[in-house]
C-alpha cells in the first residue's frame, strides 16, 4: 500500500469525488431525458462542481480544480444571467464528456498515475461556453408552477386529515393543481404513505417561494418544506419519483473498506462453524437440559440473522450500472442519428458489489449491439410502420436466489438464415440439420462468431458475444437470447445472488463430501449396473429418450470406478449448465445445505471439476464440484 | 525520547530474528526454517485429499477457518513413509501472504545461528535436492540443514 491512499483525508477525498461525479451524471441523464427541470438542475450542478473545486484544491489536484473552476463560471452565468445553451442536447453530451475526464481524473489519482493531460476537455469547455446564447432569458409575469414536499413531524397520527387541512386551507391564496397521495379524504391507509414519504402537493400562482413557506407556517406538524419550481408540464408523479430516490441516497451511509468488510463476512463463517461444532459436541447432545436447548435455538437464530446482514453489506444496488447503460444509449442515439427510449425497471435490485463489477461490462456490449445492429435507422422502421423511436427496455428483478437481468430491443430481431450461414462459413456447424430450430440463436456465443459485415465504432471491434459469455459463466451466471424477427431481440441473464454463498447439495463420492451447487441439478435417480451402457470404456446412461453421458467422480478425483465396487444400485445426479446435460455418478447423498464458498489455496495446482471449497459443519472439507468444467469433459 | 527508545527495541528484535531458527527434525536429521517465516506450530488436523497434487502435498486442512495445503517434509525430502504419531506436528509458515503447513517428525527447539556458521552444502550428496537448501550449519557439534522456504513449499511448477 501506498503512503498516500492510507491517508484518512485521501480517501474521504476520492469517496466524496466520486459520489459528486456520479451525481452529475445523473443530473444530466435526468436532464435529458426532461425527468428534470433546468433551473434545478443548473443550481444542483453548480453546488456539485463548486464542492468538488473546493475538495480538490485543497487536495493539491490542480488539474481538477481548474476545470471546475471553468465550469462552474459558466453555470453561474446560466444561473444568474439567464443564459441558456442554444442546442440543449449538445450541451448535455458535452457535459457528459466532460464528467466522463473528470472521473477519469479520478481514477487516475486513486491508482496513482499521472493526470491526463487537460488539453482534449479544452476543446469542450470552450465549445460549451461559446454555445450560451447571449439573448437573456425572457423574463415572464406569468404564473408559475411549484412542486412542494411537506414531511410531517412524527406522533401526531391522523396525516390525511392533516394534510386535507393543508390543501383546504391553501385553496384560498393559490391554485392547487394536485395533491398525492390524492385518497387523504376517504382513505385512511395514505396516513402511512404520508408518514413514509411525504404530501406533494403541485400547484400554481403569482407568489414568491418565500412566500409560498410562509403558508405552511400555520401548521405545526409541519416539519421540513421542499419547493421546487418547474416547467409547465412537469408531472408531480414524475418529480415524485425522483424526490423519492434522493430521500433513499441520503440514507445514512459510512464507508467502509471492502477488506474489513470480507474479514467479517469470514469471521462470522467461523462462528457458524464452530458454534454447529458446539451443538454436535456429544457431550451437549447427550445432555437432556432443555434449558440449554432452547438457548442454543436462539443462538443459532440470531447467527443466522448476524450472517444475513454481514453478507447484505456487500450488496450494492444494480442503478449505476443501469445509469451507464442509459447514458451509453444517449450517446449512441445522438451519434448515429437513431432516437431511442430507454426504459428502466428494477434498478434498486441489489447484488454482490464483486458481481456488479463484473457485470458492467457484458451489459454494455449488449446495450450497444441493440442500439447498433438492433434497432432500425428511421426509414426502416417507418417502411416497416413502427414508430420511430426505438425503444430499449432494461430490467431487473430477484428470482428465488438468482437475479435476472433482460435487455430488449424493438428492433429487427436476430436473421436466422444470416446466422447459419455464418456458422457453416466459420465451420462450426457441417449442415444446417445438424442444428435445431431453437439451437440456432444460441450460434452467436461462438467464438468468431459475428453477423455484421463491418465495424462500426461501436461493434465488430472482436469482443464477440463469446466473451460477454464468459465473463457471465465467470461469475456463475447464465445467458439465454429470444429473438422475433422484426420484433426485436431479448437476452436474459440470470446472476446467483452472491459468489459468496450458495445452495447445494453434499454428496459422498468415495467417503469424501462433494457440493453439487443446487441451481445445476435437475434431477437425481437410483441406477441399476445394467442401465450403464459401456462401450469401449465410455459409460453412458439412456434415459427418457436422451443418451447421457456419465461422469464417474470416483474415477475422476479418485481413480476408481464406482462400477468396480459391490453396490445393488448407484446414485446418478442429472446435471445441466444450460447447455449440456451429463450424469453424475456418486455413492450417496447426504443432504442439502446452505454453503460459504472458499477458494483452495493459491499454491495448489487446480484441480478440473473442482470450483472451491467449504467448511461444514463437523469442521470438515468439502470440494465443490465445476460443473461446467466436468461437462466439458 | 521513549519512540526512540521503542523504536530502538523493534529493530534489536528483528535483528535478534533475522538469525533465529526453527529446529525440527526428520529422522534424526535436524533441519532449520527462519522463524519470521513461522506463524504457528499445531498438532495434526485432520487432512483433506486434493486429487491431482504433487504426491507431498498431502491435501488441506481447516485452521480455524483458514484452508491451508499441508506438505509432508519427509516425502519432499525423498526419505521412505512413516506413520505419523503423537509427536508428529504442522509448522505453519506465511510467505508472501499465503499459509502452508509443513508436516515434520517433530520439533526439538528454537536456536541462533549466525551467518558465518552456516556453509554451502558440499556438491557430493548426489540424493539431494540442493534447490531445497540455503546451507548447513553447526549447531553444537550437530548438522542442521537450513531449509528454504520459498523453494520448498512452492510447487515446481503450477499449472494453471
Amino acid at each position: 500500500m501506498n503512503e498516500v491512499q492510507k491517508d484518512p483525508m485521501f480517501e474521504v477525498f476520492m469517496s466524496e469525488a466520486k459520489e459528486i461525479v456520479n451525481s452529475l451524471e445523473r443530473i444530466f441523464i435526468e436532464l435529458k431525458e426532461g425527468n428534470r427541470n433546468f433551473d434545478v438542475a443548473v443550481t444542483e450542478a453548480l453546488r456539485f462542481f463548486h464542492t468538488l473545486k473546493g475538495s480538490s484544491a485543497m487536495m493539491g489536484f490542480d488539474n481538477i480544480s481548474k476545470v471546475c473552476h471553468r465550469v462552474e463560471d459558466i453555470f453561474v452565468c446560466m444561473r444568474d444571467e439567464g443564459k441558456l445553451p442554444i442546442n440543449l442536447d449538445n450541451f448535455i453530451l458535452d457535459m457528459l464528456k466532460l464528467v466522463d475526464f473528470l472521473t477519469i481524473q479520478i481514477n487516475r489519482i486513486e491508482n496513482l498515475q499521472q493526470p491526463q493531460d487537460a488539453e482534449n476537455i479544452e476543446e469542450v469547455l470552450e465549445k460549451i461556453e461559446m454555445s450560451l446564447a447571449e439573448n437573456g432569458k425572457a423574463q415572464t409575469e406569468s404564473e408559475k408552477r411549484y412542486h412542494i414536499r411537506l414531511l410531517f413531524e412524527e406522533g401526531w397520527e391522523m396525516e390525511n386529515l392533516r394534510a386535507f387541512l393543508i390543501v383546504q386551507n391553501l385553496k384560498q391564496y393559490v391554485k392547487v393543481l394536485e395533491y398525492l397521495p390524492s385518497d387523504i379524504e376517504v382513505n385512511m391507509a395514505s396516513s402511512e404513505k404520508i408518514k413514509k414519504d411525504g404530501f406533494f402537493i403541485s400547484i400554481e400562482t403569482l407568489l414568491k417561494k418565500e412566500d409560498i413557506v410562509k403558508l405552511f407556517e400555520n401548521f405545526a406538524w409541519v416539519k421540513d418544506i421542499k419547493i421546487e419550481e418547474v416547467s409547465e408540464k412537469a408531472s408531480l408523479t414524475k418529480e415524485i419519483s425522483s424526490w423519492q430516490n434522493a430521500v433513499q441516497s441520503t440514507h445514512k451511509l459510512i464507508n467502509v473498506n471492502i477488506e474489513k468488510v470480507d474479514k467479517l463476512i469470514d469471521l462470522i463463517g467461523e462462528v457458524v462453524i464452530t458454534f454447529s461444532m458446539i451443538v454436535q459436541h456429544q457431550e451437549i447432545k447427550t445432555d437432556e437440559n432443555s434449558s440449554f436447548k432452547n438457548l442454543t435455538l436462539q443462538m443459532s437464530k440470531l447467527i443466522r440473522e448476524l450472517q444475513e446482514v454481514a453478507m447484505s453489506m456487500r450488496m450494492l444496488p444494480l442503478s449505476s450500472t443501469f445509469q451507464r447503460l442509459k447514458r451509453t444509449v444517449i450517446e449512441m442515439s445522438a451519434k448515429l442519428q437513431k432516437p431511442v427510449d430507454v426504459h428502466i425497471t428494477g434498478e434498486e435490485t441489489e447484488l454482490d458489489k464483486v458481481l456488479i463489477e463484473h457485470l458492467t461490462d457484458p451489459l454494455i456490449h449488449i446495450i450497444r449491439n441493440a442500439v447498433d445492429h438492433g434497432i432500425e435507422d428511421k426509414e426502416e422502421r417507418l417502411k416497416k410502420g413502427k414508430n420511430i423511436t426505438g425503444n430499449v427496455y432494461i430490467s431487473a428483478k430477484n428470482s428465488g436466489s438468482e437475479v435476472v437481468i433482460s435487455i430488449e430491443d424493438d428492433g429487427r430481431g436476430l436473421n436466422k438464415e444470416k446466422i447459419l450461414q455464418r456458422a457453416l462459413e466459420r465451420g462450426i456447424i457441417n449442415s444446417p440439420d445438424d442444428i435445431g430450430e431453437d439451437e440456432i440463436f444460441e450460434l452467436i456465443f461462438q467464438p468468431g462468431f459475428s453477423t455484421k459485415e463491418e465495424a462500426t465504432e461501436y461493434s465488430g471491434r472482436g469482443v464477440g458475444l463469446d466473451i460477454v459469455k464468459n465473463s457471465i459463466q465467470k461469475i456463475g451466471g447464465r445467458i439465454f437470447v429470444e429473438s422475433e424477427k422484426d420484433r426485436g431481440t431479448r437476452f436474459t441473464i440470470r446472476i446467483p445472488l452472491t459468489l459468496a454463498i450458495i445452495d447445494g447439495m453434499l454428496i459422498d463420492v468415495d467417503g469424501n463430501v462433494f457440493v453439487v451447487p443446487l441451481s445445476s441439478i435437475v434431477e437425481t435417480f437410483k441406477l441399476e449396473k445394467q442401465q450403464i451402457v459401456l462401450e469401449n470404456e465410455v459409460p453412458f446412461v439412456y434415459r427418457r429418450g436422451t443418451c447421457f453421458s456419465v461422469i464417474d467422480l470416483n474415477k475422476i478425483f479418485y481413480g476408481n470406478d464406482i462400477r468396480n465396487k459391490e453396490k445393488t444400485y448407484y446414485l446418478g445426479i442429472l446435471i445441466t449448465n444450460g447447455e449440456k446435460n451429463g450424469i453424475l455418478l456418486v455413492d450417496n447423498m447426504i443432504s442439502q445445505q446452505q454453503i460459504v464458498i472458499k477458494t483452495l489455496p493459491a499454491i495448489l495446482k487446480q484441480v478440473r471439476g473442482i470450483s472451491g471449497c467449504t467448511l461444514l459443519g463437523s469442521g470438515n472439507i468439502a470440494f465443490i464440484l465445476d460443473i461446467d468444467a466436468l461437462l466439458e469433459r | 525520547m521513549q519512540e526512540e527508545l521503542l523504536s530502538n527495541k523493534v529493530a534489536e528484535f528483528e535483528e535478534t530474528m533475522k538469525d533465529m531458527y526453527l529446529i525440527f527434525k526428520v529422522d534424526d536429521q535436524l533441519y532449520g526454517i527462519e522463524i519470521k517465516y513461522v506463524i504457528e506450530i499445531i498438532g495434526l488436523l485432520p487432512i483433506t485429499y486434493v486429487p491431482n497434487q504433487e504426491e507431498y502435498v498431502k491435501g488441506i486442512i481447516n485452521l480455524r477457518g483458514k484452508i491451508i495445503p499441508v506438505i509432508d517434509a519427509r516425502m519432499r525430502l525423498s526419505k521412505p513413509q512413516k506413520e505419523y504419531n503423537e509427536r508428529t506436528c504442522v509448522i505453519v509458515i506465511s510467505i508472501d501472504d499465503f499459509l502452508a503447513g509443513i508436516i515434520v517428525d517433530h520439533v526439538s527447539e528454537v536456536a541462533v545461528i549466525n551467518k558465518d556458521q552456516i556453509s554451502p552444502l558440499p556438491p557430493t550428496y548426489e540424493k539431494i535436492d540442493e534447490r531445497f537448501f540455503r546451507g548447513v550449519a553447526n549447531l553444537n557439534e550437530r548438522l542442521v540443514l537450513i531449509i528454504d522456504c520459498e523453494t520448498f513449499v512452492k510447487p515446481d511448477r503450477i499449472n494453471l
